[in-house]
């Protein structure tokens, strides 16, 4: 079963084969089987059934240190292949209402299924040329997804700016896998001294682990891509860029958790731009004027949280949160796409308002999202949100008190998207607002992602059975407390949130306007325009000039390079 | 990089070591060098004006002379294989295809003259790179020297350049089997290219 | 002075006139020529090292390299007939819109 389930991500070749080939009528459907059988077969194995197993072939990449072919299923594997599988099933059934009629329907399901295989291959990595593979598979595909509507103004921009944070991000990890000594790459022993001995030590290896995990879960200064990602069809944004390949970094992160753990620099650090990002992300979510922005930036500032646990030491508390993100946010970009959907492609607040009366079933499944995601009682946020801050308080006390005043802002912004878009007055046009009629393909698979965001937290609670099950790959405590001071504190700092929210929401007749921008924004953006229209010269269209570079570059290289 | 003892040449220092032969007489006893002397004026001759040549099919012509002329320069090096390779690939396909490209060119699309700044530029940055070819790897070359000291067409090392020594190269999963089998690939990939690129300009 | 000498210092000579020929011609059908040369040039260089060291490696390389050219003449030659066809006289020099 554990070799199955490490050779599973080719389960979605059949379904490319017969969608990409036109074997089947309505490409998507074939796809769903393999991804069943993924999903089952990977709860199987967390149930009890599957034991750690590695998969191996020599000399694959014999120019790497460590050119094995590896791959490896764990527990850690294994539940990321379940919260990946119970995802994109979702997705799939979802986006099989939602594109119907589009006519590049094919080309999304085979990148689809493209992505669904990288992602499966990432985790199961056993070694760092295996998760290069995995890495980039996902980056481009999501590029491709990002760039999908390619008629419309600004996808290919937003599809490039992806490309440019995930090569920052494939560069660093490209360098990680080639600077550590030969032999070394087994992602489970890089922290070994035998591994640790190369040019820079841990902290090398760690800052380049933090700087590909932070490209891919955009984080810090790489956080600028994951909002402009929205550009894309709202599945691909709920699938990819909130609940799978985001987390990547954060996985990668658990994964080398040790490396990390060598150098307290890195992990400061690590904590310290996990408690920035949540912080500006819940800042950046509350001024947007745009639906999919607002929870892109939402996305950002819970990666934070996860990135924090990771620094706390704590990477049993990043996996946690991340299953359970995975799960309402979900949820909510699949009930925000249902309202995007139903308004024809509108996605700005300003469009909404008072869709409650027409929509109460999605209305209550993003509420659901929304109460998971600022950790209302009960639900898989609150039991996820609190383990980060428990581990927070005994590592990092000051940051994990900021933590939850995040969760202050988080259940402001989350309230205000909600009560902007379902309550509030409507638009000035609503009057001639025509909704489409949303297709049961569209709101079947909110049922079980708003399952999964009420009671995954149920999965360690009051048992801490997935914290054991974690253990052997991530250092955590089994013990689950079900109430805490800090807890306490943050429950009523979201509810005070969201309540304020929806107050302010009924008072102001329409706040969604965005803010006024400071003026040192332009004064960047013009610098960085200047800056790259002189470097863009260099690019002037000539082959010659070309030609007379690459020649002169040679000539340099044979001088200088082969001299000595 | 592995030698294999069945396959290596006799060990040209210990004869030098002997009676050693005056230059003049070890280029006499050297029966290949004439014609690959010759070989060598001709792919010099053919490439020059493939370089200068206005017309397009006149470039053509001098390029089959240069690609035939290395041929046999890689059949005088012991390299019957490649030699076949280079006739049956370059001559009789890459050559041919660029004679159909030409023939199929639109009347009147004439070559730009280039201006006089631009040739300057050229043969500088080429002697440029031909004196850099020799800073840079003429040390090496000199260190390796006896390698190359030995007469180039005399006493071929026994089944080099066999069909079956550069099969078990080409197959050999420690020595270029990724390589080799990555071309079927960029292969596919070209043909799809050039039938894309076509389509595409078909309908603009 | 030794015939391996004499191949050796050929192709040198041969590759920077490739070079040459690249940056001299503006129609690209006769820059793609000068580029065989240069290829030609480093596959003479392969095969007088598998003749110095008694080695069929790089006759094995040699061959691998003809054809990565064919695939460079292959789509080489297609960007330039689709250039000529667009406009003419072809100059690649000419800066034009290259976005797709």
């Amino acid at each position: 079963m554990s070799q199955v389930l490490a050779w599973g991500f080719l389960l979605v070749i059949p379904g490319l084969l017969l969608g990409s080939t036109g074997a089947v009528k309505r490409p998507g459907l074939a796809s769903i089987p393999g991804v069943a059988v993924l999903l089952s077969i990977s709860i199987a194995w967390l149930a009890g059934a599957g034991q750690p197993a590695t998969v191996e072939l020599d000399n694959w990449l014999p120019f790497l240190p460590d050119g094995r072919f590896l791959l490896r299923v764990d527990a850690l594997s294994a539940f990321m292949l379940a919260v990946l599988g119970l995802v994109a099933i979702c997705v799939y059934v979802y986006s099989l209402g939602y594109m119907e009629g589009d006519p590049g329907i094919r080309r999304f399901f085979a990148f689809l299924d493209v992505f669904v295989g990288a992602m499966a291959l990432l985790v199961v990595a056993g070694n760092l040329a295996v998760l290069l593979i995995g890495w980039t598979g996902v980056g481009m595909t999501s590029y491709f997804l990002i760039s999908f509507w390619r008629e419309k103004p600004r996808t290919l921009n937003a599809g490039l700016q992806a490309i440019a944070a995930n090569a920052v991000g494939d560069a660093a990890l490209i360098l990680t896998a080639v600077v550590v000594p030969s032999g070394c790459g087994d992602l489970t022993t890089l922290q070994t001294p035998s591994c640790t001995a190369g040019i820079g030590g841990a902290a090398l290896l760690a800052a380049l682990l933090i700087v590909a995990a932070s490209a891919k879960s955009a984080q810090g200064p790489l956080y600028f891509w994951l909002p402009s990602a929205m550009a894309g069809p709202t599945p691909i944004s709920a699938l990819i860029h909130a609940a799978t390949m985001v987390a990547a970094g954060v996985y990668l992160l658990a994964r080398t958790q040790l490396v990390l753990s060598l150098s307290p620099i890195a992990l400061s650090a690590v904590a310290a731009l996990g408690v920035a990002t949540a912080l500006f992300g819940a800042v950046m979510a509350l001024r947007q004027s745009n639906l999919k922005k607002g929870l892109a930036y939402s996305t950002v500032s819970q990666l934070g949280y996860m990135f924090a646990a990771i620094g706390f030491s704590a990477p049993f508390a990043a996996i946690f949160h991340l299953g359970s993100q995975a799960m309402f946010k979900a949820l909510l970009f699949l009930s925000a796409g249902a309202v995007i959907h139903a308004l024809g492609g509108k996605e700005e607040l300003s469009d909404m308002g008072d869709l409650a009366r027409h929509m109460p079933g999605v209305r209550l499944a993003f509420l659901v999202g929304a109460c998971s995601l600022f950790g209302f009682p009960l639900t898989a946020g609150y039991f996820s949100k609190d383990a980060i801050v428990d581990a927070g308080l005994e590592r990092f006390p000051a940051l994990a008190w900021l933590l939850v005043i995040g969760v202050l802002l988080s259940g402001w912004y989350i309230g205000r998207l909600f009560f902007a878009t379902f309550h509030g007055k409507a638009s000035q046009a609503a009057g001639e607002r025509q909704l489409h009629p949303i297709s049961r393909l569209l709101t079947w698979p909110l049922v079980p992602l708003a399952a999964g965001s009420v009671l995954f937290g149920y999965v360690n609670f009051p048992s801490g059975w997935l914290a054991r099950l974690l253990v052997p790959t991530t250092s955590a405590s089994t013990s689950q407390p079900f109430i805490t001071g800090a807890g306490v504190v943050a429950l009523a700092l979201g509810l005070i949130g969201f309540a304020g929210a929806g107050w302010w929401e009924q008072r102001q007749a329409r706040s969604v306007a965005a803010l006024p921008r400071p003026s040192w924004t332009d004064w960047a953006g013009a610098a960085s325009v200047k800056l790259s229209t002189s470097v863009a010269a260099i690019q002037n269209g000539r082959t010659g000039r070309y030609v007379l570079a690459t020649v002169l570059g040679l000539a340099v290289i044979l001088v200088a390079g082969l001299k000595g | 990089m592995k030698h294999e003892p069945g396959r290596l040449p006799p060990r040209r220092l210990d004869s030098a070591q002997g009676p050693v032969p005056s230059a003049p007489s070890r280029l006499l006893m050297d029966p290949l060098l004439g014609p690959i002397v010759a070989a060598c004026v001709v792919a010099l001759a053919s490439a020059l004006l493939v370089v200068l040549a206005q017309g397009a099919i006149r470039a053509v012509v001098a390029l089959l002379a240069h690609s035939l002329s290395i041929a046999a320069l890689y059949a005088l090096l012991a390299a019957g294989l490649v030699a076949v390779g280079q006739l049956l690939i370059y001559s009789g396909a890459i050559v041919v295809v660029f004679l159909f490209v030409v023939a199929l060119l639109p009347p009147g699309g004439r070559e730009l003259h280039s201006q006089p700044r631009r040739v300057v530029t050229g043969i500088a940055v080429g002697a440029a790179l031909l004196a850099a070819l020799y800073t840079g790897l003429g040390p090496t070359i000199s260190a390796q020297a006896q390698l190359l000291a030995g007469p180039a067409g005399s006493a071929v090392p026994s089944g080099l350049g066999s069909v079956a020594g550069i099969g078990h190269e080409l197959f050999d999963a420690d020595k270029l089997l990724v390589p080799f089998e990555l071309t079927a690939p960029l292969l596919l990939v070209a043909i799809i290219g050039s039938v894309a690129l076509w389509r595409r300009q078909g309908t603009p | 002075m030794t015939a391996n000498i004499v191949v050796l210092a050929t192709s040198a000579i041969l590759f920077s006139t490739g070079a040459t020929g690249v940056m001299l011609r503006r129609n690209p059908v006769a820059m793609l020529m000068c580029i065989e040369i240069m290829l030609n040039a480093g596959n003479l260089v392969l095969v007088l090292g598998s003749r110095a060291r008694g080695n069929d490696a790089g006759q094995a390389i040699a061959l691998i390299v003809l054809v990565i050219a064919a695939a460079e003449a292959v789509v080489g030659l297609g960007l330039a007939l689709v250039l000529f066809h667009r406009r003419e006289p072809v100059d690649v020099d000419e800066p034009r819109a290259v976005q797709g």
